[in-house]
């Protein structure tokens, strides 16, 4: 009984330390990973803020997550492919006959 | 944001439309005169589409397949199938019969497509939706459905002329339910781009904010953004002139004025999609000033 009982209590330590480190940063970025190139978007969420930076953090933080940027290039496709099927019926309203 | 070219296809393409059906009417002798401008530009393509029929030439009908009388020129009000230069004689009727199942059967076809596309929008607000499904399948279809179910016992020249007639002036398929419904799917489709890009402002506010509180040079993420606001702006504007409604209030009826609008709401959306983009490239600017 008595390694169970040390277990319980060891662990909990344990995840409130890893919990400690990381919100210092230790072992992982605490800021915003830069887009690789230019017109690259970025990756992480939008308002997404690192515990224990606060607004220094949050300055650099992309407003728009890369989820929403390939929503946004999905309907402008849509868009264009909608316009160019109106513009292929009315140039060509022969097409169909 | 150069739609010149554009609009000008535009008008070009919709006289187009105008010829096909036109020169599907020339081919039962049921060419008006003079429809509309745009009739008269497709004069060409009428008698061209009639000559690859072997049907221009004839002294025309209108009466049975039997006599042979000119009726003579006239002008179209769209309400009776008067004919300038008849070509349904009793020797072409057959094939003049077939040609007018043929163009049935590819409305038809036309109309189905139209169906699909407008389901398979995600884009497509319900009440358009609704708006033109209810046209299109509760007018269109059974109409051509109809028209499809008689051509076939015509017998004489005079009821295959004012069926072919039905089929054009009564539905005009190419002309405006194409048209129309393409430039509604469009206009919905840019709106909800549109909308998309709208909500991302705050967001995209706070964020050049926060980044200038911090010391960071923002000057050009302002400048794109102004601009970016500027450009959602004069997207939207599609949605307070309400462009999907004056769309939908066109009707083959009210067909050759349908025309003009039709043209403007094709250069409202090729700006609309200009300045979409151009939204989006200030958003990679803005993204890629302040990262």
């Amino acid at each position: 009984m008595q390694p169970v009982t040390r277990n319980r209590v060891v662990l909990p330590a344990v995840i409130v330390g890893m919990l400690t480190l990381g919100a210092c940063g230790v072992g992982g970025a605490s800021h915003v990973v830069r887009p690789s190139s230019a017109g690259v978007t970025p990756t992480s969420q939008p308002t997404a803020t690192t515990p224990g930076t606060g607004a220094a953090a949050s300055s650099t933080a992309p407003a728009v997550s890369q989820q929403t940027l390939s929503q946004i290039d999905a309907e402008l496709g849509a868009l264009d492919n909608s316009l160019n099927q109106a513009n292929a019926d009315i140039d060509n309203p022969q097409g169909d006959s | 944001m150069t739609t010149g070219p554009d609009h000008r296809l535009a008008r070009r393409a919709i006289a187009g439309g105008l010829a096909l059906t036109l020169g599907a009417l020339a081919a039962v002798g049921l060419a008006p005169a003079a429809a509309s401008a745009a009739g008269a530009r497709s004069s060409a393509t009428a008698t061209s589409l009639a000559a690859s029929t072997g049907l221009t030439g004839s002294a025309g009908s209108a009466g049975s397949a039997g006599s042979s009388t000119s009726t003579g020129s006239s002008t179209s009000t769209g309400s009776s199938p008067a004919a300038s230069s008849p070509l349904c004689t009793p020797s072409t009727f057959t094939t003049a019969q077939q040609m007018v199942e043929s163009a049935l059967a590819e409305r038809f076809t036309q109309l189905n497509a139209l169906v699909s596309r407008v389901n398979g929008s995600s884009t497509i607000t319900s009440s358009d939706k609704s708006a033109l499904l209810s046209d299109i399948q509760g007018t269109e279809l059974p109409g051509i459905q109809a028209l499809q179910a008689k051509v076939p016992t015509d017998t004489t020249c005079a009821q295959l002329r004012t069926d072919a007639h039905s089929m054009v002036y009564g539905y005009w398929v190419y002309a405006v339910m194409t048209p129309q419904t393409d430039l509604v799917v469009t206009n919905d489709a840019a709106m909800a781009a549109d909308g998309l890009l709208d909500g991302l402002e705050p967001a995209v506010s706070a964020w050049i904010r926060n980044a200038q509180a911090h010391g960071i040079d923002t000057a050009d993420a302002q400048a794109a953004f102004a601009d970016y606001q500027a450009k959602v702006t004069a997207a939207g504007s599609l949605a307070t002139t309400g462009q999907a409604a004056t769309l939908l209030a066109q009707t083959p009826a009210s067909h050759p004025a349908t025309i003009p609008v039709f043209e403007q709401a094709r250069t409202n959306l090729v700006n609309v999609a200009d300045d979409l983009r151009a939204a989006r490239q200030d958003l990679t600017t803005v993204i890629d000033d302040l990262s």
